[in-house]
């Protein structure tokens, strides 16, 4: 670097100069000569990139405890390298699956395994990949669904733990479901967490002296903070049911924050807990209190208690108190509430466990049962309207609530065993219509639970098929040429008229939808021709049948005679669905663009 | 600093000694010049020597200042974990840098010695602008840096690197 004039510059000051540097750039410069090589290897110049690069880490980085210690202690350079590495293998894989329907499922999992290391190469992908690239829709689509396995996958873990009786935060198994309908939104758990510590951390700061103030007032003055910002309760009382009145994250980011009372009271435990208020929530029915216990040696209102340790005496208000955040800041006596309990019918030896804090599982087993009855709700207001929810999503809605339902346990194993078997083929059957990348958490979760019971083979024989399915090319279906047509040859019928990636309407019942494949004539089951009259159409049986994806997310079969092709482009829903089957809208053809040219290759 | 004192006029001295005479205001950009004045109490009459900088970079420098007098003062909370790693320039900035690469390595050490911190950021973002998007070989050129590798460590570092864009 001698006869450069750069050279002139102290380290301190080439350092500041790379400071500005995009990794790749610093790479670059490293490569000149030995001075400016040296300088490339500080670890704080390494700490930015990763700090700039990513914003998500898998847990076993430690990264936040990393961020705190001095930089040299960490291996900076290693990291980014690593992770860097890790990003190039992930999008040789995803650009792979884009390309072929064979190995997709596998190749889905292997990138879904990078886990939080991935998620934000998905995200760019998801994010910024540019509107006229040549198969926007499929990247968009399966960062999307890959983004989604992780976040299901994590999901997944904590329910576990909950099952096995392992340690995990109430926050962290009600954000498990949110994790279904995320779909890339700000609210994973670590986002919840952040949020959690924020609010803390402001009610904190609001009162110098918050530290001295007794439990009572504390947990107090944090349900006035959580009222007067809205983070809790529902405004609007009428749509109590609402879907995404059962989803922690929602209440927390996104306006206008309503929730059930069971979600804010969730919302006020953990932000309570953060301040030192061993606060969780009740057993009561139709409704959900926080219970709030006084900490040992003293009483709820800062007075010293014998040392000695005793139970806590539920009936006396120095040791428990409640707190009903949904509806209001202020205490609500013992007295009203078991008034209300007996009004309700519950006898008097009940109140005990009515008033009492409940347990972490009961909470996730209510927030499934919640959901069920909010999803059965949206569904019934949807039907017969095109008119969908946006967010959250009502499918994936129900997706979560059924995981949850079996891999939480019940009251006895027969119990567990019985719920399980209820919910399987829902489960399955969502697994097999939208979330075919799913495999394998059906495989490590569902299929140990039914170890021994008749259900076994049947998953068993179904993750063969799949598997089996998805090792091997699909097989072709050419277009019938000249010589087939001749061959039954019906006047001006021109064969299979509508092409892969036709967007249509139903000419009798009016939705909207894609064709993902056809059958030169009807290929359905005998029952299924006569339970649809397909007999009575005018064209019959023989006429072409397509497989079409409706603007609901449905999979159906329908005659070509009921096919109006349309050349418009299609609503945001449509095209967000799109990409599992097409690589993008063709505007001057009026069509997507196949990217099923392995099984359809004429198209 | 009241009104008055900000049109005080402050006299300086270069390294090749020469007396320049500027606004107070302008000056302070310069902590260095700031804590100097707040030092000796009284300005204007004693001249303040800047040893380091020669008439022809310290007027340069001087007239980066006069531009950007009116400029909030910098946000202490300068955290390098939140700052953002842009390297965009404002356009009267980048007119002003389009200097050879002797006055631009000059000023970026004298917006260092006389502790001024957002040009010395203009000068350092300028440099990273000359690298950025270059091959190790195209940035000698630019610099007029000599590869004091041996072929050895030419190829380790290759190795090392291999997850980089090729360039």
């Amino acid at each position: 670097m001698d006869t450069s004039l750069l050279s002139r510059l102290p380290d301190e000051l080439l350092e500041a100069i790379i400071y500005f540097l995009p990794p790749d750039d610093t790479v670059a410069f490293g490569s000149t000569c030995t001075r400016g090589n040296k300088i490339t290897h500080e670890p704080l110049v390494w700490r930015a990139h990763c700090i700039h690069e990513y914003r998500y880490w898998e847990p076993r980085h430690e990264i936040k405890d990393k961020l705190a210690r001095p930089p040299v202690q960490t291996k900076w350079q290693r990291l980014f390298t690593e992770r860097r590495k890790r990003d190039k293998d992930a999008l040789d894989l995803f650009e792979a699956l884009l390309q072929s329907q064979q190995h997709r499922v596998q190749r889905m999992e292997q990138v879904a395994k990078g886990g939080y290391d991935v998620k934000d190469l998905l995200l760019r992908q998801r994010d910024e990949t540019p509107d006229d690239a040549d198969d926007v829709l499929a990247r968009r689509y399966h960062a999307n669904a890959i983004l989604g396995q992780i976040h299901r996958t994590t999901a997944l873990e904590k329910w576990m733990r909950l099952q096995k009786s392992q340690m995990v935060r109430l926050e962290e198994v009600l954000g498990a479901y949110d994790l279904f309908v995320l779909a890339g939104k700000k609210g994973d758990l670590n986002d919840i967490d952040q949020e959690l510590d924020r609010i803390a951390a402001n009610i904190k700061s609001r009162d110098p002296d918050f530290d001295s103030l007794s439990t009572r007032k504390k947990a107090i003055q944090t349900a006035r903070f959580l009222r007067s910002e809205d983070l809790v309760g529902n405004t609007s009382r009428d749509d109590y049911h609402a879907l995404r009145n059962n989803f922690i994250s929602i209440a927390l980011f996104d306006p206008p924050h309503t929730s059930l009372p069971l979600q804010s009271v969730a919302i006020y435990c953990a932000v309570a807990r953060r301040l030192g208020i061993n606060a969780k929530p009740s057993n009561y029915p139709h409704h959900v209190h926080a219970v709030i216990e006084a900490t040992p040696g003293t009483s709820l209102d800062g007075a010293p208690r014998p040392s000695t340790p005793r139970e806590l005496d539920p009936e006396d208000p120095a040791d428990v108190m409640h707190i009903d955040p949904w509806r209001s800041s202020e205490e609500v006596p013992r007295e009203h509430l078991a008034i209300r309990l007996s009004q309700m019918g519950a006898p008097p030896a009940q109140h005990p466990f009515h008033l009492s804090a409940t347990s972490t599982l009961e909470m996730a087993l209510r927030t499934g049962r919640n959901i069920m009855n909010s999803v059965e709700e949206a569904r019934d207001r949807q039907r017969g309207t095109t008119k969908r929810l946006a967010y959250p999503d009502v499918e994936s809605a129900w997706y979560a609530m059924l995981w949850s339902m079996m891999v939480l346990g019940d009251t006895s194993s027969a119990n567990t065993l019985h719920r399980r078997r209820q919910v399987l083929p829902h489960l399955i059957k969502h697994y097999q219509a939208h979330c075919p990348e799913d495999l394998f958490l059906i495989e490590n979760t569902i299929v140990p639970m039914f170890e021994g019971e008749r259900e076994h083979h049947v998953l068993m024989h179904l993750i063969t098929a799949a598997r089996t399915a998805d090792a091997n090319k699909p097989a072709p279906s050419y277009r019938p040429s000249r010589a087939d047509l001749r061959s039954y040859w019906i006047p001006g019928d021109p064969g299979v008229s509508h092409k892969i990636g036709t967007y249509f309407q139903h000419r009798r019942y009016g939705y909207e939808g894609m064709i993902v494949g056809w059958d030169t004539k009807c290929a359905a089951e005998p029952r299924w021709i006569e339970q649809m009259r397909v007999d009575e159409l005018p064209r019959g049986r023989e006429q072409p049948f397509y497989n079409v994806v409706a603007d609901d997310k449905t999979v159906r079969y329908v005659a070509e005679e009921n096919i109006r092709p349309m050349t418009e482009m299609p609503k945001e829903g449509l095209l967000a669905l799109a990409g599992r089957w097409f690589k993008r809208w063709d505007g001057g053809e009026g069509r997507f663009v196949s990217n099923l040219r392995e099984e359809y290759p004429d198209d | 600093m009241s009104a008055t004192e900000a049109e005080q006029q402050v006299k300086l001295v270069s390294s090749d000694n020469v007396e320049i005479i500027t606004e107070r205001k302008v000056a302070e950009r310069s902590m260095l010049i700031k804590n100097m004045i707040e030092d000796l109490g009284a300005p204007g009459e004693e001249p303040i020597p800047i040893m380091n900088v020669s008439e022809a970079v310290l007027r340069k420098v001087l007239e980066w200042c006069s531009h950007h007098k009116n400029d909030p003062a910098p946000t202490q909370d300068d955290d390098a974990d939140s700052r953002k790693k842009t390297t965009d320039i404002e356009d009267w900035d980048q007119k002003f840098m389009q200097v050879d690469q002797e006055m631009l390595f000059e000023i970026i050490l004298a917006a260092n010695y006389m502790d001024i911190k957002a040009l010395l950021d203009v000068g350092c973002k300028t440099v990273a602008n000359m690298i950025k998007g270059k091959s190790p070989e195209e940035i000698r050129k630019t610099f007029n840096i000599q590869n004091d590798f041996t072929p050895e460590e030419e190829e380790q570092i290759r190795r090392e690197n291999e997850w980089a864009e090729d360039r």
